[in-house]
């Protein structure tokens, strides 16, 4: 039997609609079978190419930060993704040229110079916050399928330059 | 909460406590991908894992739990996993209080995981469970114990110091606060103003390092200054 996961509600400080996303595992593909891949994607000199989109991870646990990095990695295999450790994010942006951070604090470099980024459960808590072009949404209770998609998007900013 | 039916034989079934959903959902996939372990539901509060213990209530072999939700701690939740019997419990957490991994071994958990821990480190540590190793080593678990007796001891030691502080006249305060009296059937009582009575009832709170009138009654009550009938 399978029922759906929570309700998300999500709000723009642009004033968009609200909207409400039903996320959970359900929404997501199958995984395959007892693969186990690196976690940062860069590993396989065959992803470094030129003209992927390119995430970098920074926050914080460690858990979190490895979870859905491999999450990202594998039902996003046309991104490159890259975990570091928050203390790391500033060097990391200009090092690795990111099109979305996703972090536990936004720092005024990562404001700055890229287009797309989340605040992760900052101070560990329950609200999250993304940053898309500009355009601020929060959200209460922010689901993976959320965080696929926002990449999603970063991927088209990138493609539109 | 998410009842999810794609258990397999043979499969180790998880349910998995956790409110940040994005992390919970990210656990859930490294899971799936491994072909011996089955997600068999997600909750991200003590309720939705109640809810679902209560509705299929042989559903699991291992609960992930996280001490840290929204609707209380995990301690109750451990305990009352820890009472069935083939479930064990893997408690992760963000603190890093060494005390609330010790609590949590003494209600019951089978190993406990700070989540600065690699994601890896999570799904070998519930393969190493069923597979029957200890996650824990004895002297670890007595050291755990042993913080935990530590804990209570000083419990106990600053009930005590506050206890003597309390003057008699604070004393004759808080019995009338157990006979169900308020501020003023208090004063009377007492024959003092309204006013001393609530004075003496500030300083009360402040000894007993308690916020109400409430709270200083189930203090009094639960160690024996006041007999509540």
């Amino acid at each position: 039997m399978l029922e759906s996961g929570p309700f998300v509600s999500l709000s723009a400080n642009a004033g968009s609609k609200r909207e409400a996303i039903r996320g959970g595992i359900n929404s997501l593909p199958e995984p395959p079978d007892n693969r186990r891949e690196d976690l940062a994607a860069g590993n396989d000199p065959a992803r470094r190419q030129r003209g992927r989109s390119r995430v970098l991870m920074t926050n914080e646990p460690r858990a979190y930060r490895e979870g859905i990095a491999a999450v990202i990695g594998q039902l996003r295999p046309t991104v490159e993704v890259e975990t570091v450790e928050p203390s790391a994010l500033d060097y990391s942006i200009k090092r690795f040229s990111p099109d979305i951070v996703i972090c536990s604090k936004a720092t005024e470099v990562l404001k700055g110079k890229v287009r797309v980024w989340v605040e992760l459960y900052p101070e560990n808590g329950v609200l999250s916050v993304a940053s898309i072009g500009g355009r601020r949404m929060e959200y209460t209770e922010i689901q993976l399928p959320d965080l696929l998609s926002i990449v999603g998007k970063a991927e088209e900013l990138a493609k539109a330059n | 909460m998410t009842v999810i039916d794609n258990t397999q034989e043979h499969s180790t079934r998880i349910l998995l406590v956790e409110d940040h959903a994005s992390f919970r959902q990210a656990l859930a996939f490294m899971f799936a991908r491994e072909g011996e372990f089955a997600v068999a539901g997600q909750a991200g509060s003590l309720a939705e894992a109640r809810a679902f213990l209560r509705k299929t209530p042989d559903a699991f072999d291992v609960a992930v739990v996280d001490l840290a939700l929204p609707d209380g701690d995990g301690f109750g939740l451990i305990e009352e996993l820890s009472s069935r019997p083939d479930m064990m419990t893997l408690v992760l957490s963000a603190s890093l209080e060494p005390n609330r991994f010790a609590r949590a071994v003494e209600a019951g958990a089978a190993g406990v995981l700070h989540k600065s821990a690699p994601i890896d480190d999570i799904v070998e540590a519930v393969r190493r469970l069923r597979s029957g190793e200890a996650l824990l080593s004895p002297a670890e678990v007595v050291e755990m114990l042993r913080m935990v007796s530590s804990r209570k001891r000083q419990e106990e030691y600053e009930t005590r110091r506050a206890i003597e502080k309390l003057t008699p006249r604070e004393k004759q305060v808080l019995t009338a606060l157990g006979e169900g009296l308020a501020s003023k059937d208090i004063a009377e009582k007492l024959h003092v103003t309204v006013e001393t009575e609530r004075t003496h009832m500030v300083n009360i709170l402040g000894k007993l390092d308690v916020h109400s009138r409430l709270q200083a009654l189930v203090f009094a009550a639960r160690h024996g200054l006041v007999e509540i009938r």
